[in-house]
């Protein structure tokens, strides 16, 4: 280096700061940069202002300051930021430096907001989940608590409930014009829909994914009904095996299912290593077949949730999310974005665990979106609207929130920090 | 013209800015990168065919000397080779497949779906005038537009299309709720066929939909303004007046009668400010069309003096010349961009009217096209771009507007030639065939497909082919192979460079990109 330089940080790298520390990361191979030297925090400030553009001369107490001269060292070590003499050109350059920007005005706010939220809106609902009855023979102990933790069948909590099928017609001709890929049907027992027949129909002539819910246990005796889903070619059944297992049953519905010759998977639901070490054995048998394990808060086992679910520093660094993924996380939340859920009893919301938007009969799904886009706290609640991650400099890094953080009542699932209320509001 | 069909172009461009900056741009994960000599070299090299590995490998333990570096140790270099590796890894110079990427082609379904989605139907009222602007688009200097005989648009046809584009909008095909379709009223003079306009607002006023609202705009050269502002107020309407300046700058738009219409403009406008000076604040726009008789300065300080507003400044439209006429049309005709630079007063008039100067709007499209910052709504935030697109920055039928001319043709824009309708609207109703559409469409762009993939700039191309009469892949003026690219993004940067607030302020404004 010959004389002056410019230092810059590269636009891969995510820059997050709250009052007194810095962090960059590179979104590429996902190597993170912690600050908190105050000289260090104030060359970040310099590089992240709209003039600065991310590149800066370095001021003499700077250069003079052997921590600020490591920092710079370690972002080109770790290739964020890098050096340029200034004798290579005649100006100071500029980088484009990532600031998230949505042409509609959505996310800067601007003037018509509101007007543009109505604007190709239903083009963001992709996903439906409906609940279309609550009967059920079965009686599982994770009944109450599994479905609000993830896409489970359960019995409901009041009184019997069927969706009529006039309402679920409805909802099909209301979402041709939207950007629905996938739909999930679940019950209760869905074998015990009246109108199964159809209700399979209907949805044979929705052009999206659908996928079916049940309990192992329904399925037996059920041949009719799964060469009905068998006909649809874009239908799957999701098959939920919870723990003890009946293996006798369980055996039997294996044979009954490569039969029909529809398509599934099979989603284990464990509350405790016994349960985890089991569907494990099942799975070795089952060699091929499409499996997840959904962990499942009994409200008794939080210790078994916190090692499944908990994330470390290094568990967020190693998903290396992209620039993208980040922009996306900063506006909405990602996981719940475009989806609805419908009860059995007609009830609408984003998710079982927030408050209902409308009903199905009485409110047009049209209505229903708009309200969730507008005026809603699911879909354009990011992860940094509230609660410790407010205040957590690894916030954007961190997956979008689930139904998870609701179920077990707290804001993020991760060994990071618990940062106290005083202290969220000490750092906004 | 040269043959335009050749190699697709390389995903990666390097170009140096007017200061002597290096930067790479990446189609593959759309991002600047700025760069050392260094890395520079290692493109370079690259770009030549020359192994990155093996060149390193036979390097001298001293290094070697890199344009503007000197000499550079073998040690700095293999830092930038490891940086180099990385970018490699992470897809920055693989290479795009343009022939797949212009695969997109349009179709029936899509067409019906557009059709339930128009949110801008123009009517075009009459093409009848009270004045006779001498560069009119209708006018000595063009031929491609319909005979101008003094016809009035039917109110039964007017009708006859709402009717049908009433049941397209309460369709499950519309995919937008609570949100105003505009209606636009255009001409000639559209004041002129008042009756039809109160006709037609009427009728929308009162028509109940289960999504949509209706907002009124109109084009006017606001001579009849006085006649008729109590009903654009009381109906909320958007005006955008045709003005070209002080009464020297205004002269080539004249009345009928031969006289200077600038008199006459600006007594209406003054009588509407001083009645409804609420409504003017926020409703009333200016267009001014640049010529020979003025310049942006000029336009610009009239504005902001006499009516405290900033105009929107076009330039004559220059598609469609008359044969005979070209050198006449070439003494009138004015460069916006030599004009703005001309002015003293530059960089203020800039910063002021800012998206609407062509400099600036071409540096906000790079923006938000090429930082892998912006994105056109929250589906392509959360799942990317679309990966394959339909050729040229031709707008889809109907995906921004819809034109009804007053002879009953369906257009995508009044800027178009009346030989790219799209159906017709009678006394009977509305002919059109949405495979026809997509048919004529995807026949448009398969002409040109071949020059488009090897064009640098397909990917955010903005020639309506439409209206600049592009029909062949060997006629597009605007084709770019990698020097041209390299020139037009350092233009671009360079620009930001001198102008570094810019980036911020554009990142901030709500603009829509086709």
């Amino acid at each position: 280096m010959s004389g002056s330089a410019w230092f810059y940080v590269e636009p891969y790298i995510h820059i997050s700061m709250m009052r007194d520390a810095a962090v960059l990361y590179n979104t590429l191979n996902g190597a993170l940069i912690e600050a908190d030297y105050p000289p260090v925090v104030r060359l970040v400030e310099r590089l992240s202002s709209a003039t600065n553009l991310r590149v800066v001369e370095l001021t003499n107490s700077e250069v003079a300051d052997v921590h600020v001269m490591a920092f710079v060292q370690s972002t080109k070590e770790a290739f964020v930021g890098d050096l340029l003499d200034q004798a290579f050109s005649r100006g100071r350059p500029i980088e484009m430096m990532p600031l998230l920007h949505l042409q509609d005005g959505a996310f800067q706010g601007s003037a018509d907001t509101f007007e543009r939220s109505g604007q190709d809106i239903m083009t963001y609902l992709t996903e439906v989940t409906v609940y279309i009855n609550t009967s059920c023979d079965r009686c599982c102990p994770t009944c109450r608590q599994a479905y609000r933790q993830f896409l489970a069948c359960t019995r409901g909590m009041g009184s019997s409930h069927e969706l009529d099928i006039v309402h679920i017609a409805k909802l099909v001709e209301e979402t041709q014009g939207s950007g629905l890929t996938r739909v999930n049907i679940v019950g209760g027992d869905l074998f015990q829909y009246s109108k199964f027949g159809q209700l399979t129909d209907l949805m044979s002539k929705v052009q999206a994914l659908k996928i079916y819910v049940t309990h192992y246990a329904n399925l037996l005796g059920r041949d009719e009904s799964l060469s009905l889903l068998a006909a649809d070619k874009s239908a799957e059944l999701r098959i939920l095996v919870d723990f003890p297992l009946d293996e006798e049953r369980f055996g039997q519905t294996v044979p009954l299912l490569s039969k029909s010759g529809i398509r599934y998977g099979i989603d284990f639901i464990v509350q405790n290593e016994s349960d985890l070490q089991s569907a494990e054995g099942i799975v070795t048998e089952m060699q091929n077949q499409v499996v997840s394990f959904k962990a499942c808060y009994n409200g008794a086992n939080a210790e078994f949730l916190k090692k499944a679910l908990f994330l470390s520093r290094e568990d967020i660094l190693d998903a290396k999310p992209s620039l993208r993924e980040i922009f996306a996380r900063m506006a909405v939340n990602p996981l719940a974005f475009g989806r609805l859920v419908v009860l059995s009893d007609g009830a609408v919301c984003a998710s079982v665990n927030t408050a209902t938007r409308g009903q199905l009969g009485q409110d047009s799904l049209y209505d229903l979106v708009y309200n969730e886009m507008v005026s809603g706290t699911a879909w354009r609640t990011p992860r940094t609207a509230a609660g410790p991650c407010q205040a957590c400099m690894y916030n954007l890094l961190c997956p979008p929130r689930t139904d998870y953080e609701a179920a077990l009542g707290q804001q993020n699932l991760c060994h990071i920090r618990t940062a106290s209320p005083a202290a969220i509001e000490d750092m906004k | 013209m040269p043959e335009l069909t050749g190699a697709a172009p390389s995903s990666l461009i390097t170009f140096k800015t007017q200061a002597g900056n290096r930067y790479a741009y990446s189609r593959t994960m759309n991002q600047f990168l700025l760069l050392h000599p260094v890395l520079d070299k290692l493109l370079y090299l690259t770009k030549e065919g020359v192994d990155v590995s093996n060149w390193f490998a036979s390097l001298p333990n001293e290094g070697t000397v890199v344009d503007d570096c000197g000499r550079v140790s073998k040690g700095q270099i293999e830092y930038y080779v490891r940086k180099y590796r990385l970018l490699a890894d992470n897809g920055y110079f693989d290479q795009v497949d343009q022939n797949a990427r212009l695969s997109g082609t349009l179709s029936a379904e899509h067409v019906q779906s557009l059709l339930a989605n128009v949110r801008h139907v123009v009517f075009e009222v009459t093409d009848d005038c009270n004045m006779a602007c001498e560069y009119c688009a209708y006018g000595k200097y063009y031929s491609d537009y319909d005979e101008r005989t003094g016809k009035y648009l039917d109110i039964g046809v007017a009708r006859n299309l709402l009717t049908y584009l009433l049941e397209a909008w309460e369709s499950p095909l519309n995919a937008s709720h609570n949100t105003p379709i505009h209606i636009g009223f255009y001409g000639g003079e559209p004041l002129l066929g008042f009756g039809l306009i109160r006709e037609i607002v009427d009728a929308l006023k009162h028509q109940t939909t289960a999504h949509n609202t209706f907002s009124f705009s109109m084009t006017t050269n606001g001579v009849l303004l006085g006649k008729y502002m109590d009903f654009l107020v009381e109906n909320d309407f958007q005006l955008l007046i045709s003005l070209d300046g002080d009464e020297t700058n205004n002269a080539y738009r004249i009345l009928r009668s031969g006289k200077p219409a600038y008199r006459a403009t600006v007594k209406s406008v003054l009588a509407l400010r001083d009645k409804y000076p609420d409504f003017f604040i926020q409703k009333v726009k200016f267009n001014a069309v640049l010529h020979n008789r003025n310049s942006v300065a000029e336009v610009y300080a009239f504005f902001k003096h006499t009516f405290a507003k900033i105009p929107m400044i076009s330039g004559l439209d220059t598609v469609g010349i008359a044969a005979g006429k070209a050198d006449e049309f070439r003494s009138m005709y004015r460069n916006l961009h030599e004009s703005l630079t001309d002015a003293a007063n530059c960089s203020s008039i800039e910063a002021d009217m800012f998206l609407g100067l062509p400099d600036v709007w071409a540096l906000g499209n790079t923006i938000y096209q090429l930082s892998g910052c912006s994105f056109r709504d929250y589906s392509e935030l959360l799942y990317g771009r679309s990966q394959t697109l339909i050729p040229t920055g031709t707008c889809l039928p109907f995906s921004r507007k819809l034109f009804l001319s007053v002879n009953g043709k369906i257009l995508p824009c009044e800027r178009v030639g009346h030989q790219y309708s799209l159906g017709s609207v009678d006394a009977n109703g509305v002919t059109l065939d949405p495979a026809d559409i997509a048919e004529n469409v995807n026949q448009q762009r398969a002409a040109i497909r071949s020059a488009c993939v090897s064009c640098c700039r397909a990917d955010i191309c903005n020639v309506c082919i439409l209206q600049q009469d592009i029909q062949t892949h060997t006629s597009c003026p605007f084709f770019m192979d990698a020097d041209d690219y390299r020139g037009y993004l350092s233009d671009r940067l360079s620009k930001l460079e001198e102008n570094r607030d810019y980036y911020s302020r554009l990142l901030h404004q709500s603009v829509a990109i086709e």
